[in-house]
């Protein structure tokens, strides 16, 4: 049933994304051929540039607004009379909505990369744009060796962890929000800076009191990175994350009372 | 065999307003069962207390023996009073959905009725008339082989023909042990397909009866009756 949620969701949103990415390639080809002279900059090349950037902003922008209107909409408005009486477990429509958001996010970034090399392809020789990366890498494993692949698989799970937790944030707001009569906008915002703000403050004396005397550490080629500290930092994260979703899940199954 | 709705001392309340005040209630098998009662009666309320859309305040309601959960939604379809068909569907997409979520759902019967109140597969949901979304969400509850249907207020924004094609629909398409419950105010519209009758009033059961009962022993109509119940 996971998968079939995962189908439908997926299917909804990208009637915003794919258009959206698609506009996006167009213009970074346009901007392509728009800087082959990048000693003149016109008005023409000026408005191109402001569109390009103004629709990758758009597509976060897009991201988060998605994010919100399909869990209140989808879930806790007269949608939400079909989704709560599929056969269906609540929680896994929470994991399929997070599941397709944090798709998007990561698509979104690639596509950005992607317009970016686009924009800048008439000034780069990728043969030797590759063989510079290639460069930068072998140095830096030379000096760091297999921590190298520590630091990088552990920015990837942190980058997860951290969207995962933003995502299930905003979540947990909105049902906190849906738990009010008359009130459930200003409710979610409320719930909102009041969960950060905790969570804030929580982090903050977790880390300055119990693991502070860690930051105290060198750069070496034994240990180049902080890495026990960013464990532990994730940890928290994760740990956050997984708190949002039990309160989220047993709002939409013990208290769902939609109107 | 547990009844297929039971209501032990159901109550829901919203702030100081009690839309339900303990209900009691057994409704067995194969009935097509009339919820009547006036607007703000707590019909609406019990049937969303069925479907786990609100939370009981106090008390249970029971389908088939079981809380309100994964197990019930199988057997139970659910007609709401809201359209909650969402904006980017086309309706052989929402057709496709129904078959996918529930395994009683008989796409063939689906697009026979389409066919049959000449609503195009095609059209996209957010083209639909207020009454065309009404049908097409009727023929996908119906299209299910379902153990309990509750339909509130299913015939309130179709014009008459229609309606008698719906109600001729809810009794050629639920199967012998099938139980349908209809919530309406509409008496005289259903009446001649109603074996039981439930009246409710401010969230209190006033009266539970076989139709022919309230025919034979009291010589009324269930419209008459429920008129001199509710008089204002």
């Amino acid at each position: 049933m996971l998968g079939k949620l995962l189908k439908y969701e997926i299917k909804a949103t990208s009637r915003v994304f794919l258009p959206l990415y698609s506009v996006l390639i167009v213009f970074s080809i346009i901007n392509c051929f728009m800087n082959f002279n990048p000693d003149y900059f016109s008005t023409s090349q000026f408005i191109s540039l402001t569109l390009y950037i103004l629709i990758l902003a758009g597509m976060f922008v897009a991201s988060i607004i998605v994010m919100i209107q399909r869990f209140y909409k989808n879930l806790l408005s007269e949608e939400g009379y079909l989704m709560f009486t599929l056969p269906v477990e609540s929680w896994k429509h929470i994991v399929s909505k997070l599941i397709t958001t944090l798709m998007w996010i990561v698509l979104s970034c690639i596509m950005a990369l992607l317009s970016i090399l686009i924009i800048a392809s008439q000034g780069i020789n990728f043969p030797e744009f590759f063989a510079d990366i290639r460069m930068i890498w072998d140095t830096a494993y030379s000096y760091f060796g297999a921590s190298l692949y520590h630091f990088i698989i552990q920015m990837i799970i942190g980058f997860i962890v951290a969207m995962v937790s933003g995502i299930l944030l905003i979540y947990v707001s909105i049902a906190i929000g849906h738990l009010s009569n008359n009130h459930k906008k200003l409710l979610s915002i409320g719930a909102f800076i009041g969960i950060y703000t905790v969570g804030q403050i929580i982090s903050a004396t977790l880390f300055i009191g119990n693991f502070g005397h860690r930051f105290e550490f060198r750069i070496t080629q034994q240990s180049p990175f902080p890495f026990t500290l960013v464990w532990q930092a994730i940890g928290v994260s994760a740990a956050f994350a997984a708190i949002y979703f039990v309160i989220t899940n047993i709002i939409l199954n013990k208290r769902l009372n939609l109107e | 065999m547990s009844p297929i709705l039971e209501c032990i001392n159901l109550k829901k309340s919203f702030g100081s307003k009690h839309a339900v005040a303990g209900v009691n209630l057994k409704v067995e098998r194969g009935r097509i069962v009339g919820l009547l009662g006036p607007n703000g009666s707590g019909k609406t309320t019990i049937i969303k207390l069925a479907n786990s859309l609100l939370t009981p305040t106090s008390g249970e309601i029971l389908i088939d023996g079981k809380k309100p959960g994964v197990e019930t939604k199988k057997i139970v379809s659910y007609l709401p009073e809201k359209t909650y068909l969402n904006n980017w569907m086309r309706v052989q997409q929402i057709i496709e959905f129904f078959s996918d979520f529930y395994s009683d759902f008989n796409t063939q019967k689906a697009y026979d009725m389409l066919k049959r109140l000449n609503l195009d597969p095609k059209e996209k949901l957010k083209n639909l008339s207020k009454g065309n979304r009404e049908k097409v969400q009727l023929i996908l509850v119906m299209s299910r082989e379902a153990q309990l249907y509750l339909l509130d207020e299913p015939i309130g924004g179709v014009d008459p023909a229609t309606r008698d094609y719906i109600l001729e629909t809810i009794i050629s398409n639920y199967s012998e042990n099938a139980t349908v419950i209809i919530s309406t105010h509409l008496i005289s519209d259903i009446e001649k397909i109603l074996d039981d009758v439930i009246f409710i009033k401010d969230g209190q059961i006033l009266l539970t009866s076989k139709v022919d009962n309230i025919r034979d022993e009291k010589g009324k109509s269930v419209d008459a009756l429920f008129r001199e119940v509710f008089k204002c």
